[in-house]
């Protein structure tokens, strides 16, 4: 696999893994300053790393803090969250990778999936290149009450990536790199973007039209089937999600019904027959842990004003347990 | 001298109006047809298939008076159907106005598009998570906090003229101020973003439907418009810069026009991105009749109106924008006029954009204390009706 270093996120993971120490961010401390040819192919890979050692994505950036070593987390948190309802959800439309918004009801939606994520560390956020999963992920991290802020990294130029570049260490540990990739869109529905169920059947055919909607590999004319969408969002999480992971660093994916079923179809290691019929709810996050290179699901977190104390992991427990603290 | 602008104009909301309107006060929009300009296509008489029935059918539809949804439809089908049996309908009779509402005052609003202008909104987003924490954000893309979002929200309700094209920065927090302020918009067309950085992402968000094209309303990101680049005072607060630079000159990089701050853009330096933007990609869609929508930052905002308003160095340094509040400008004739920004929906009130003029072009704007002759003794009278009724219940604020 090449090891092509496009991306650099980790700039260097100070302080040894522990709840009452705050890792150090993993916003990039220097502007990126990569050559346009590696940048092309636009997806990051990470460098193996040995297990104890500070991952250094980017050659030419020598990282100002490393420590000797670092104790890796052995266990990462992954959230996944479907965004919620769009303009075109409301209106009945195939939208596909057509960039709509959400409605208003989708807004609350992503605003609810934050409550319920207040209490679980995200380090990392990835998004699709659609503004509606950018959206669910800025508006859930409104709610998350480590009260870092998101940003996004721009890379689509290096004017854009010198632009938007933070000079302050401080602030640089207040925030969480979030990535926007364009891998982890929605399915593209081709021809039928924009049409409605209606215009759709009468066009094509009832028999047709449902043959593409629950078939895995027959995709819409100039579309893709769901194994296509699903061969281009399970590579991007194996090349550049699971590796952050494996460092430890929780993880926060928003995106779309498709590229996210794709992705557990990997994580649970579902048949085809399986994923089809797998309907994922918007607006409620789902929990994985990585831990010893095992995806194990930890169905959906309970809110936080319902009662009880959930606690996936010990790890998660004291997580929260550090947040009740520093209210007081 | 600071031009800080406070803009005030009175604005007539026709939401709050419309709710009470009844289907049985409908009364045909009584327009004389000299009244009418163009072509005589928007000949009250005319029958529906003229060609620019299509253009009054999307902005009516956008009128709230649509109780009755199918007024107008965007279509090009025309025909609302209620009264549209006969074929010597008016065009605008669907839209039922009632004179007693203020509605027609509306119906008014869509013709003023046959005269040639067109609309310039400009919406500066609301806060951000790093406005909140009084931090330097320039182009850093940091996303807006709950009350931003509720800013945007709100900048959409009063916002009642119809949009054809809205041009954004590349930052979030503009895009969804955009967004957010358009699901508010009366006219319920949907945004989208149009996506032009590679091929690929050009044939995939393609629309195949030629009805929802219609419902849409293009949205262009264009880094030329984001905030002015603040170089290494990006992340930073205000202390961490005093202490790293110096107040005095820390506040020399606020205040003046061509001096940058290190790695970052002066003023200048902003405006001449953001005016080169606008004259090549903004004022061409005026021209051609588009109304538009600029959601935008501070000083990309600034830069333009300075070239707006021709507004010099000293003047636009001490200008302030308003967060989430709409300024609107007409462009005609290669001109630009502001017309201020509309007073909140709960404040009853008219917005007034120009004088109308003798030869009586339907359009809605008018100057709240002045009437240019009028023909047609119905208008008049309706004018003069309507007036009063709005003495008797708005709170009139001229600047």
């Amino acid at each position: 696999m090449a090891t092509v270093v496009s991306h650099h996120l980790i700039s260097s993971i100070a302080s040894p893994h522990s709840p009452s120490n705050s890792k150090a961010s993993l916003f990039p401390k220097e502007p990126f300053n990569l050559p346009i040819k590696f940048r092309q192919n636009r997806c990051f890979k990470i460098e193996a790393t040995t297990a104890s050692q500070t991952p250094v994505l980017d050659p030419l950036l020598s990282p100002s803090k490393t420590t000797p070593h670092k104790k890796k987390s052995n266990e990462a948190s992954l959230i996944l969250i479907r965004h919620g309802e769009s303009l075109w959800n409301e209106k009945n439309l195939f939208t596909g990778c057509v960039d709509v918004p959400l409605t208003e009801k989708g807004v609350a939606e992503a605003i609810q999936a934050g409550k319920r994520i207040s209490t679980i560390p995200v380090d990392l956020i990835f998004t699709s290149s659609l503004i509606r999963a950018q959206m669910t992920a800025m508006l859930a991290m409104t709610q998350h009450r480590c009260k870092k802020v998101p940003i996004i990294l721009h890379d689509e130029s290096e004017k854009a990536q010198t632009w938007s570049h933070v000079f302050s260490e401080e602030t640089r540990k207040q925030s969480i790199p979030v990535v926007a990739a364009w891998q982890l869109n929605e399915r593209m529905y081709g021809e039928l973007q924009g049409l409605n169920k209606e215009e759709t059947a009468e066009r094509y055919g009832t028999q047709q039209v449902h043959e593409w909607r629950r078939s895995y590999h027959i995709p819409p004319p100039k579309g893709e089937s769901l194994e296509m969408c699903a061969e281009r969002a399970v590579a991007y999480f194996e090349d550049n999600i699971q590796p952050e992971l494996a460092l430890g660093n929780n993880v926060l994916i928003a995106a779309h019904g498709n590229s996210l079923r794709s992705i557990i179809m990997y994580l649970d290691k579902l048949t085809s027959q399986e994923v089809t019929s797998l309907e994922l709810s918007t607006g409620l996050p789902l929990l994985y842990i990585f831990k010893d290179r095992k995806f194990m699901r930890r169905g959906s977190p309970v809110g936080p004003t319902e009662a009880g104390v959930y606690a996936y992991t010990k790890r998660l427990a004291q997580y929260r347990q550090k947040l009740d603290e520093s209210l007081n | 001298m600071s031009t800080a602008m406070s803009y005030q104009s009175i604005y007539s909301f026709v939401s709050q109006q419309s709710s009470t309107i009844s289907q049985s006060s409908r009364q045909p929009l009584l327009l004389p047809t000299k009244c009418l300009k163009i072509d005589s296509s928007l000949c009250y008489y005319t029958s529906r298939r003229k060609r620019n029935l299509s253009k009054i059918e999307t902005i009516s539809s956008q009128i709230s008076v649509s109780y009755n949804t199918t007024l107008l439809s965007p279509s090009k089908n025309i025909i609302p159907d209620n009264s549209q049996k006969k074929s010597s309908n008016m065009i605008l009779r669907s839209s039922s106005i009632s004179y007693k509402n203020h509605n027609w005052f509306c119906i008014l609003t869509l013709l003023f598009y046959v005269l040639d202008e067109a609309a310039l909104i400009l919406i500066r987003h609301g806060e951000s998570l790093w406005n909140a924490k009084n931090l330097f954000t320039g182009c850093v893309d940091v996303p807006l906090t709950e009350k931003g979002v509720e800013e945007a929200i709100e900048a959409g309700k009063i916002s009642n003229i119809p949009i054809d094209v809205i041009f954004t920065s590349s930052l979030i927090r503009a895009q969804m101020t955009a967004v957010l302020a358009m699901i508010q918009h009366r006219r319920k067309k949907v945004p989208i973003i149009l996506h032009n950085e590679s091929d690929q992402a050009k044939s995939w968000s393609q629309v195949f439907s030629e009805e929802t094209k219609d419902q849409s309303v293009p949205v262009i990101p264009a880094w030329q418009l984001n905030e002015r680049m603040y170089g290494e005072l990006q992340g930073l607060n205000k202390q961490e810069t005093a202490e790293r630079y110096g107040k005095q000159q820390v506040h020399e990089w606020r205040r003046s026009y061509d001096i940058p701050p290190p790695k970052g853009e002066s003023l200048e330096m902003c405006a001449e991105r953001a005016v080169a933007y606008f004259e090549e990609n903004i004022e061409p869609k005026l021209a051609a009749g588009k109304n538009v929508m600029i959601a935008a930052h501070g000083n990309s905002l600034r830069s333009i109106i300075m070239s707006l308003d021709k507004l010099t160095c000293k003047e636009v340094i001490s200008l302030e924008l308003s967060t989430g509040i709409p300024l609107l400008y007409i462009f005609k004739d290669g001109k630009f006029m502001k017309r201020g920004s509309p007073v909140g929906p709960t404040k009853a009130g008219v917005y007034a954009y120009t004088k109308v003029r003798h030869r009586f072009y339907c359009s809605t704007i008018f100057v709240f204390f002045e009437f240019s002759v009028l023909d047609g003794s119905l208008c008049l009278q309706r004018l003069a009706q309507y007036r009063q009724k709005l003495d008797e219940s708005s709170e009139v604020i001229c600047s």
